[in-house]
């Protein structure tokens, strides 16, 4: 016999709030390298030109 | 134990290999072999491409960061028109593309061709031909389900191997470009004759599916899981944690081990290990690995598929930690022994929570969005490396980033929903 759970009434909210916070951890590790590595470069290069993508990132990231 | 070793001698003996769901099983495993040439002959041709063509590796390289982003975002839709239009007509598809890529990959003679044709056309062949394979499986097995997947996962890791080793051979006697065009026409050919033998359900070979009993029959014909049937029903799994979870759970895995498949090389030459024998502890991964692949679907399908895969997840997790701190060739290549182990069984469990959660469904839609986050989860994985190399000079940071992910994917199991009970109410009002 299929025993049948009601849980599905409900929004699916704790699967998407940790579906987010996945989402949230994966960029957090991309945001902190690509900053680190810009940071790194413009150490070296006092004129490197800095993408958008890495100036984001250093806009961004609280550590660099 | 001995109760244990006699309940599985007897449940082996039991099984029926008449049925012809043991040959959609063949199709499947055969569709799984050939699709991963798609993907694992990529390493073999970029050092023939930039001999040819003079591309830089790092330009060839971005035709694979986009057949995998193609295939990551056309995996849904592959699970859609699998629902729509049934497996064995998404498979032909699939292969049409297939064909299209390798001869036109063969021929290609400018960067952007190569993007459209390795990058574009074999994205979407990817995930067309690969996508409905399990959740066709799943509807041809109502029992033994497990050791049906597992026959078709354990080619994940065959396919590839035998694949490889048969192209390279073609490739230092006839060059790439035959060997593409040849590995196309004659991979095309073993899968129409394969395909003639496939049946979207038992129901089109007037069969019940494997394990059905005959009981079954009355409310088989009237569930008919007609189109209708499986779009409400998908609109119902979407509302539920478990869905959301289990693709979460996919992504987080993938992450944690698509980090140490791109990065463990890497980090053992930098350690001075040499390359040959940094290879050979990856090749003892796949060797390893291809065991839990097989056997997890079944333990899964027999004990607690949510025990087992939170498991196999913190295995994965913690096993890789010695890692940053190993030196020895011989160390690696034990925990890449002890890896292997919760590493093949990963991502082998679920088509079996799918069942365990939705019943007895059409898991295609489902199956392809959590195909998706895999993909997602292997770009990501696959990017850590490079990046974490470029600003700390080591890969130890990407190890334990791996371990976060894989942990975090176990702590996510933890807030799943028991498998005891199937999540979906009454299907009656489904149709």
């Amino acid at each position: 016999m299929v025993i049948t759970s009601k849980t599905n009434t409900k929004s699916p909210l704790k699967g998407l709030f940790l579906f987010f916070l996945s989402f949230i951890f994966s960029m957090i590790v991309l945001i902190y390298f690509f900053a680190w590595d810009s940071s790194n470069k413009i150490n070296q290069n006092k004129d490197y030109q800095e993408s958008w993508l890495e100036e984001g990132s250093l806009f961004i990231c609280p550590f660099h | 134990m001995s109760f244990s070793l006699s309940k599985l001698r007897k449940s082996i003996s039991e099984i029926d290999y008449t049925h012809y769901g043991w040959v959609i099983v063949a199709v499947g495993a055969i569709a799984q072999m050939i699709g991963s040439a798609i993907r694992m002959a990529f390493g073999i041709i970029i050092d023939p491409l930039v001999e040819e063509f003079s591309w830089d590796p790092k330009s060839i390289g971005i035709a694979y960061a986009i057949m995998s982003i193609v295939t990551a975002f056309s995996s849904p839709v592959a699970g859609y028109a699998s629902t729509i239009i049934g497996a064995r007509k998404t498979m032909y598809i699939g292969l049409l593309l297939f064909l299209i890529g390798m001869v036109w990959t063969a021929l290609a003679s400018s960067i952007l061709e190569f993007y459209i044709s390795y990058g574009i056309i074999f994205g979407f062949a990817q995930s067309m031909f690969l996508v409905p394979v399990i959740p066709a499986v799943a509807v041809w097995f109502k029992t033994r389900l497990g050791l049906a997947t597992g026959l078709i996962i354990g080619m994940w890791s065959l396919g590839p191997a035998l694949v490889i080793q048969i192209m390279g051979i073609m490739l230092d006697a006839v060059g790439w470009q035959t060997t593409f065009i040849v590995s196309g026409v004659v991979g095309t050919a073993i899968m129409v004759v394969a395909l003639h033998f496939f049946r979207n359900t038992p129901s089109d070979k007037n069969l019940l599916p494997y394990g059905a009993k005959d009981i079954d029959k009355t409310k088989e014909s009237s569930d008919d899981k007609s189109n209708n049937f499986s779009l409400n029903l998908q609109n119902v799994i979407y509302k539920t944690n478990a869905f959301w979870s289990l693709m979460n759970i996919h992504f987080l895995g993938c992450v944690g081990h698509a980090v140490i498949l791109i990065g463990l090389v890497p980090l053992m030459t930098s350690k001075g290990i040499s390359y040959t024998d940094s290879v050979f502890c990856l090749t003892l991964i796949m060797v390893v690995s291809m065991t839990t692949r097989f056997l997890t679907p079944i333990l899964g399908d027999g004990i607690n598929p949510k025990t087992i895969m939170f498991l196999a997840f913190l295995g994965q997790g913690l096993f890789v930690i010695p890692w940053a701190f190993t030196e020895s060739k011989w160390m690696f290549y034990l925990v890449g022994i002890l890896w292997s182990i919760p590493y093949g069984g990963e991502g082998t469990l679920f088509p079996i929570m799918n069942r365990k959660y939705y019943g007895f469904f059409p898991m295609d839609t489902t199956y392809g969005w959590q195909i998706l986050a895999a993909s997602l989860g292997m770009a990501l994985g696959g990017f850590i490396p490079g990046l974490v190399f470029e600003v700390t000079g080591g890969y130890e940071f990407a190890i334990w980033i791996s371990a976060f992910f894989s942990c975090f994917g176990a702590i996510v199991i933890l807030t799943l929903e028991t498998t005891k009970k199937v999540l979906s109410p009454s299907f009656d009002n489904l149709q």
